[in-house]
């Protein structure tokens, strides 16, 4: 310990050590030739002979090669630029994905203790729910052991004062919220669970603060006003804290107390209707309790829901329990395709380090003289290869530095293509300063550590290790061309196909009755009568009910029937949905009023995978039996199957219904006509008037996007191979300069000469393709339920990739290559 | 000569009191009758090793000569590592002459 502490108080004090002991190594040379000898040796080597016994010497070694290489990077800034260049590029691509799946799967959302809230999810053998009935979460809360709190979030969309066209997003929730996710609100006061909650409370709000800043001008003394929301009067009491996203991670603009829903939205009954799944459910494990132990704990209080609402709960329910403190949850990723992403980037950090790779072996190559003086004059193998490494490690350095700046830019670029929220902005912390670092070290070694043992055996040339290097970047920039390539062709079929339906003149009307306290027949006379009012108005071509209306989600039928399980996007539609969706009914016969819910349309696509070859027409789907076969159509996204099928719209089911109306001319005109009809007739009702094309517009642009993000990826992938291919080829001219000088002398034909210096690259480009074609199959799979209307094997999005990658690398190639042909044999003979 | 033995020896003349490096190697010189010749090169790490181990402290002061010099001054512990060399090395003399006597 004693000799430990002696050691460091040495090194603290090296230079007054080193100082000391020269004057005291100059004083016994002076008493020596005083006393007639003078068989001093050196004075610095037995200098550092001394200091040897402190054990710090590799410290002086590495500030050493240190200091030489910080000194050959600055004499040759030409390499040492681009060498940053490219390992900004890698490690920062990289580290911008990382960051984002930091944020959204490690980082727990900004709240306390986020590792022990849980989201529930209602579950059984037969159907899952992300939402709950209100009135069961009371019921829940009341009885549970395991959750010492309980909060749900129920999103709604209001009306700001008179601004009835721009409604802002809200967030029902229980008074606990901010008090039990511990945000101390940035002016005045969260939502107080003791009066808040209370029946008769004066209703409260607390704005989020990005809304603050926008609508308010973050003006703090919008605290103790009052606002209309749905035309009601509503007591700002406070502004959420900056990075405050609640537990859905929603742009919400305002927060309010879940007991007002009833004031704000009329004819609500959400605080004690069992029958609609009405609000998301989170709770916080009392200390020391397991999810799965909760998830067993409310098993009874489920079980006791269905006995009270047989109805409405199923007889094996059960609370699903998951993480809530996370945006999202790793169970549930699409894996294949994180993983394809995953592999997407680091594959771009490869085509970095092979390409920097050759870039240092030719380097290497050029600096063999000076390391064969290095070795003459005794310096060991080991001492070389450790000083290359250092170098290498010092380029690393600064591109994992240049790296994180590269990320953050690109994380701004994120944001704004793919519409992220601000919050997403690039921070260090310490997952992403630890990959940053594991990313660092695995370039240097991949880059350094072949030509530093390379150069440590002059003489020797880096021909194979110079192979492998340029087909790995051919190979990796390969894979990355085709995925985008598939994703470019997927993109650009599904934008010239059809989706089977009129959606560029159609209006979607959501009156949300179910919200507004229409039950059944009372919501099926308000939309019949609805119906006939807007088909009155002229422009308006047609009008139908359905419950999914197109590209604004999706509910999935999925089936266990024998001999082949089946699963299709299901709706409930009346018999003018087709009509007014434009539809084809190709066999059998449409519905007719008042059907019964046991017959079933099902779309030609479906019919022809259950029942190939045979008649679909008076066939049973589980219950049902099928009267009509209709046209395929896409009605939920693209890339999704067109395996549909209609049941016969019920009236009982009428609160969740939605108006589909056509209009003859462009349907923008009609807008506001089809809102205020629906509040002519019930002014309480706020409904959503969407333009389909519009909906139909946003699915096809987040493919876009996608799509937009991996070309990208691949064109720098490319860029950078290419850029290595010019090195390697302008290389290899230079080498061979006197050979090709003899040549040309001798009259070989330009041909000739071009094959000369290009064939090496011949077999490694060649063998580079394949490869990246064979991983460009196997990685692409992860893609296929994206990929529309194509196999991910698609061969011309692969032979399109790679003849890009040709000629982009062919140009590369032949600037250089050019070069060789003007070699005047002259100036090359004398050369050296 | 071997390196243990040189900072036994180092040990054993600073018993006698603070020395710097010169006067160390010339007193060892002395004693050993003019034989050992301690070198430069060997004299300074095994003075650096000494004070590594705690076993000697250096300070500066003046020469015979009025030079500044640095003394090496033995420590309690240099004191106690010292027994236990000399008696390690009687014990191995001893050992290697009688094999020596009776081979």
């Amino acid at each position: 310990m004693g000799q430990l502490w002696r050691r460091i108080r040495y090194l603290l004090a090296r230079r007054r050590h080193d100082r000391e002991l020269a004057e005291e190594m100059a004083a016994h040379r002076e008493m020596l030739e005083r006393d007639g000898h003078a068989r001093f040796g050196h004075p610095l080597l037995l200098r550092e002979d001394a200091r040897e016994a402190w054990g710090w010497m590799w410290l002086d070694r590495l500030q050493q090669d240190l200091a030489y290489g910080a000194r050959i990077l600055r004499r040759s800034p030409g390499f040492a630029l681009s060498a940053v260049a490219i390992l900004a590029l890698g490690i920062g691509v990289n580290l911008a994905a990382f960051h984002l799946l930091n944020f959204m799967v490690f980082k727990p959302l900004p709240v306390r203790d986020p590792d022990s809230i849980v989201s529930f999810t209602r579950a059984s053998p037969r159907f899952s729910a992300s939402s709950v009935p209100y009135p069961a979460v009371e019921f829940y809360r009341r009885h549970n052991t395991p959750l010492s709190a309980v909060m749900v979030t129920a999103p709604a969309v209001l009306t700001l004062g008179r601004d009835f066209t721009n409604p802002i997003s809200a967030e029902f929730v229980t008074a606990n919220f901010f008090t039990e996710l511990g945000a101390i609100p940035a002016y005045g006061r969260g939502l107080d669970p003791g009066t808040d909650g209370q029946p008769g409370a004066e209703p409260v709000a607390v704005l989020s603060y990005g809304f603050w800043q926008s609508r308010f001008g973050a003006d703090p003394r919008i605290v103790g006003t009052t606002i209309q929301l749905n035309r009601k009067p509503v007591t700002v009491v406070g502004v959420a804290p900056y990075d405050f996203m609640g537990l859905n991670a929603d742009l919400t603009a305002v927060w309010l107390p879940i007991t007002s829903h009833p004031y704000l939205v009329q004819g609500s009954n959400l605080l004690t209707e069992f029958r609609m799944n009405s609000v998301r459910m989170f709770g916080r494990l009392k200390p020391g309790v397991t999810m799965p132990q909760a998830e067993e704990a409310l098993k009874p209080l489920v079980a006791e829901m269905h006995r009270q609402h047989p109805d409405f709960f199923q007889k094996e329910e059960y609370l699903a329990v998951r993480p809530g403190g996370y945006l999202a949850d790793l169970n549930n990723a699409p894996l294949p395709i994180l993983g394809l992403f995953a592999a997407l980037v680091l594959l771009i950090l490869v085509v970095a380090c092979a390409n920097l790779g050759s870039l240092m072996l030719a380097r290497a190559v050029t600096r063999e003289r000076e390391i064969a003086i290095r070795v003459s004059i005794g310096a060991g193998r080991g001492r070389i290869i450790r000083q290359l490494l250092t170098e290498s490690v010092l380029l690393a350095a600064l591109g994992a530095t240049a790296g994180m700046g590269a990320s953050a830019l690109m994380i701004q670029f994120f944001i704004l293509v793919l519409g992220l929220p601000g919050l997403y902005r690039f921070a260090v912390d310490m997952r992403v300063f630890l990959v940053a670092l594991g990313l660092t070290f695995l370039a240097t070694l991949s880059f350094g550590l072949a030509p530093a043992l390379q150069a440590a055996r002059p003489g020797h040339r880096a021909h194979r290790a110079r192979r492998v290097l340029i087909a790995a970047q051919v190979a990796a920039s390969c894979v990355l061309l085709i995925v985008s390539g598939l994703m470019v062709r997927s993109l650009r079929i599904a934008l010239g196909t059809h989706p089977g339906f009129e959606y560029e003149r159609a209006v979607t009307l959501d009156p949300v009755l179910g919200l507004h306290g229409y039950k059944g027949e009372a919501a099926a006379g308000y939309l019949e009568e609805l119906r006939n009012r807007i088909l009155r108005i002229p422009g308006v071509e047609s009008a139908a009910l359905c419950t999914m209306p197109p590209f604004a989600g999706r509910v999935s039928v999925t089936s266990s029937q024998e001999p082949r399980p089946w699963s299709a996007h299901g709706n409930d539609v009346d018999p003018n949905y087709f009509r007014t969706m434009e539809i084809p009914l190709l066999r059998g016969r449409n519905f007719v009023p008042g059907e019964k819910r046991d017959k079933a349309i099902v779309s030609e696509t479906l019919a022809r995978n259950l029942w190939p070859g045979e008649d679909p027409l008076g066939k049973t789907l589980d219950d049902e039996t099928v009267v009509g076969v209709v046209g395929r159509a896409r009605t939920v996204a693209m890339a999704q199957t067109d395996f549909e099928v209609y049941y016969p719209l019920q009236s009982r089911d009428a609160q969740s219904a939605v108006l589909l109306v056509k209009t003859a001319g462009p349907p923008e005109a009609h807008v506001d006509s089809l809102r205020s009809a629906a509040q002519a007739l019930d002014p309480k009702v706020m409904p959503a008037v969407t333009l389909m094309k519009e909906s139909y517009r946003r699915r096809m642009q987040s493919a876009g996007r996608g799509a937009i993000v991996v070309s990208v990826m691949g064109l720098l992938a490319a860029l950078l191979a290419a850029t290595g291919v010019y090195g390697l080829v302008a290389y290899a001219v230079s080498q061979r300069q006197k050979e090709i000088g003899i040549r040309v002398a001798l009259g070989a034909p330009r041909a000739h000469i071009l094959t000369l210096v290009l064939r090496q690259f011949y077999k490694p480009v060649g063998a580079g393709i394949a490869i990246g074609m064979a991983f460009a199959a196997g990685l692409s799979a992860a893609l296929r339920s994206l990929l529309f209307g194509m196999s991910h094997l698609d061969p011309l999005s692969y032979v399109l990739a790679v003849i890009f990658f040709l000629m982009l690398a062919g140009a590369a190639a032949l600037v250089p290559a050019r070069k060789a042909l003007r070699v005047d044999p002259m100036v090359a003979l004398r050369h050296e | 000569m071997p390196q243990g033995a040189l900072g036994l020896l180092i040990l054993r003349v600073l018993q006698g009191g603070p020395l710097h490096g010169y006067a160390i190697a010339r007193r060892i010189h002395a004693l050993s009758c003019e034989v050992l010749e301690v070198e430069e090169g060997s004299l300074y790490p095994a003075l650096q090793r000494l004070l590594l181990k705690g076993w000697a402290t250096a300070g500066w002061g003046e020469s015979e000569t009025g030079r500044r010099v640095r003394f090496y001054r033995l420590t309690a512990a240099g004191r106690k590592q010292l027994d236990a060399e000399m008696q390690d090395y009687a014990r191995v003399t001893r050992a290697i002459q009688a094999v020596l006597r009776t081979a």
